[in-house]
């Protein structure tokens, strides 16, 4: 399947690797723990955003892959803030922040439930985070599917350009459950230009199953 | 302007009753699910809230053969009820199933919750299949989880799927149980109140948590008689992730953005079904934003006084309530409302009772900073 959209700029993230369009901009140590691996990257990529400190670590990761996709483009110039869809999902929702949560609850000693962790009991609080960070106030959406799914997501990247006032989407799989994740975020938009390709499944397929 | 969708049929399962008529009836006596409770965990949480007695969902699922959770029978019952009144087949490739929930299954996370449940079934899309499964549905089911707009996101995406021609009919159903996990969290957050909620009113405390499922069929063809969906709209406010903008500028996108496709203007609103939780910021939020839009005169309500907030389940529940509300001719008090107890006009209904209504925009917002807007027509 395919549409009328293209992709004009994507950005992986795994294997203590940061991808964009296809090329290596960041390499990390696969033996720190993530929570160092992002921080490094954080300052590698020159954030100044203390709030990053704050999110739980699947936050961190789509937030440092929205980072890595929207910078030296003109999407925040070029579109208004209502324009602008974000579209995420995963397999996971927001699994392992829920069973630290939990953890938190399930003794009468030590009973402690956090607000500042029980916020990220909702997978979505990522399209959120991202909204903030840009100013974003389109269309947004958090899906959950059983891996990743290149139909649902071409399926409903269209219907938000063919039915709302979306001019251009941050759609993609953001997925963190223990040591294990991957992100995959597209920029999708109606005109082509240099370097975009196909919006279509196989090219999600493709991009998706890059290692 | 895109084709109106079509509401079939609908359901809603609540401690007020496993249908919408019983539902609808209880509301129009002025009756509350919302109760004290003891919310069991490892520390017990004494609260209000408006729980499904085990017993109700006991006897409505004694005819299932598969074993499954809490979250599960709730939703195949609220599903089977919508369906059978719908007359449209479950089984048909041409029939999607559209999903809401925040949390699913979490009471998997409990030990030993769920014996003889697989308990890869805390997976949403999981959970999600053996609801699907047992309707013999041959579609993925679509699993929303965007916070408490989950419930109006769904009906959106209905309506979507539908005029784009790939399906007949949309199933949406929405729902989330009350546990622990949930309830500790709100009251970290100091959400709760101690009392029965008080939407818009100038002692309001807080919400109460409550469970609630509520399935839509929705149609791209005329049903004769059905209650329309004329269009939809999801924002957000890119402003805080616990807490609504203070000016109400993202609900305001969503309404203008619905208000736009569905070639209504505000004067054409006849009521409003408000997300009206009860807290101060998110019903302070509202009244700015409707009295920035011209609806500060419109006849509103919460429906939060008769369900508690019933997160992914809000959105359907209340939509449908709302739709009724249309064909009956009869505009819906908002329980707990004394005193007006926001910064704005906001005309809250006080008595239910008969009115002329046609048009009904419904609300919804949630943590992360979304907002969600529907209008629904009658015929």
């Amino acid at each position: 399947m395919s549409s009328n959209l293209t992709i004009s700029k994507h950005v992986i993230i795994n294997n203590a690797k940061l991808l964009v369009n296809g090329a290596t901009i960041l390499i990390g140590d696969n033996d720190t723990t993530l929570k160092e691996l992002f921080k490094v990257w954080y300052t590698e990529l020159g954030i100044e955003y203390p709030k990053f400190f704050k999110m739980d670590m699947l936050c961190q990761l789509a937030f440092l892959g929205s980072e890595a996709l929207l910078r030296d483009t003109k999407v925040l110039n070029q579109y208004s803030k209502e324009s602008i869809a974000i579209l995420l999902s995963n397999s996971s929702a927001s699994l392992d922040t829920d069973i630290r949560y939990q953890e938190t609850i399930s003794k009468a000693e030590g009973y402690f439930p956090s607000p500042a962790v029980f916020v990220y009991t909702l997978p979505s609080i990522m399209c959120g985070e991202i909204a903030i960070r840009n100013g974003i106030q389109g269309e947004n959406n958090f899906l959950v599917t059983d891996g990743f799914d290149a139909g649902l997501l071409l399926e409903q990247v269209e219907l938000l350009f063919s039915q709302t006032q979306t001019e251009v989407c941050i759609a993609g799989w953001v997925q963190l459950e223990g040591s294990a994740y991957k992100l995959v975020l597209f920029l999708v938009e109606k005109e082509s230009k240099h370097g975009s390709v196909l919006f279509s499944t196989d090219n999600l397929q493709a991009i998706h199953s890059v290692k | 302007m895109p084709n109106p969708i079509y509401i079939a049929a609908h359901n809603i399962v609540s401690p007020l009753g496993f249908t919408t008529a019983h539902n609808f009836e209880q509301i129009v006596a002025g009756h509350t699910g919302i109760k004290p409770t003891v919310i069991a965990g490892a520390k017990p949480i004494e609260v209000c809230a408006s729980i499904i007695s085990q017993q109700a969902i006991d006897s409505a699922s004694v005819k299932l053969s598969n074993p499954y959770t809490r979250f599960e029978k709730l939703m195949i019952a609220s599903i089977a009820d919508a369906v059978n009144q719908a007359d449209i087949e479950a089984t048909s490739p041409r029939t999607a199933i559209v999903i809401s929930t925040t949390k699913g299954n979490i009471d998997m996370l409990t030990q030993g919750a769920y014996p003889g449940i697989d308990p890869k079934r805390i997976y949403l899309a999981n959970s999600a299949k053996a609801v699907a499964q047992h309707f013999d549905n041959p579609n993925t089911p679509i699993v929303i989880s965007n916070a408490c707009i989950s419930g109006v996101l769904a009906i959106i995406m209905a309506a979507r799927l539908l005029r784009s021609g790939q399906y007949d009919h949309v199933i949406a159903c929405g729902g989330d149980i009350i546990n622990d996990f949930t309830a500790s969290g709100f009251q970290s957050f100091k959400a709760l109140s101690e009392e029965p909620c008080k939407p818009f009113d100038k002692d309001r405390m807080g919400l109460n948590l409550g469970e609630a499922f509520g399935t839509m069929v929705l149609s791209a063809a005329p049903v004769e008689g059905a209650v329309m969906i004329l269009g939809g709209a999801v924002s957000n406010d890119a402003n805080h992730i616990s807490g609504p903008s203070r000016d109400g500028s993202g609900l305001k996108v969503a309404v203008r953005a619905a208000m736009k496709e569905s070639g209504i203007a505000p004067g054409q609103i006849s009521t409003i079904s408000a997300h009206g939780t009860a807290t101060p910021y998110n019903d302070e939020m509202e009244a700015i934003a409707f009295d920035d839009l011209g609806l500060g005169k419109v006849p509103t309500n919460s429906l939060k006084g008769y369900y508690g907030h019933t997160l992914g389940g809000a959105g359907l529940v209340e939509s449908i309530i709302g739709a009724q509300a249309l064909k009956e001719q009869l505009l819906i008090k908002t329980l707990g409302y004394q005193s007006h107890g926001v910064s704005r006009d906001i005309n809250v209904i006080q008595k239910t009772e008969a009115h002329q209504v046609s048009t009904c925009l419904k609300t919804a917002s949630g943590f992360g900073g979304c907002n969600a807007a529907l209008i629904m027509q009658r015929p």
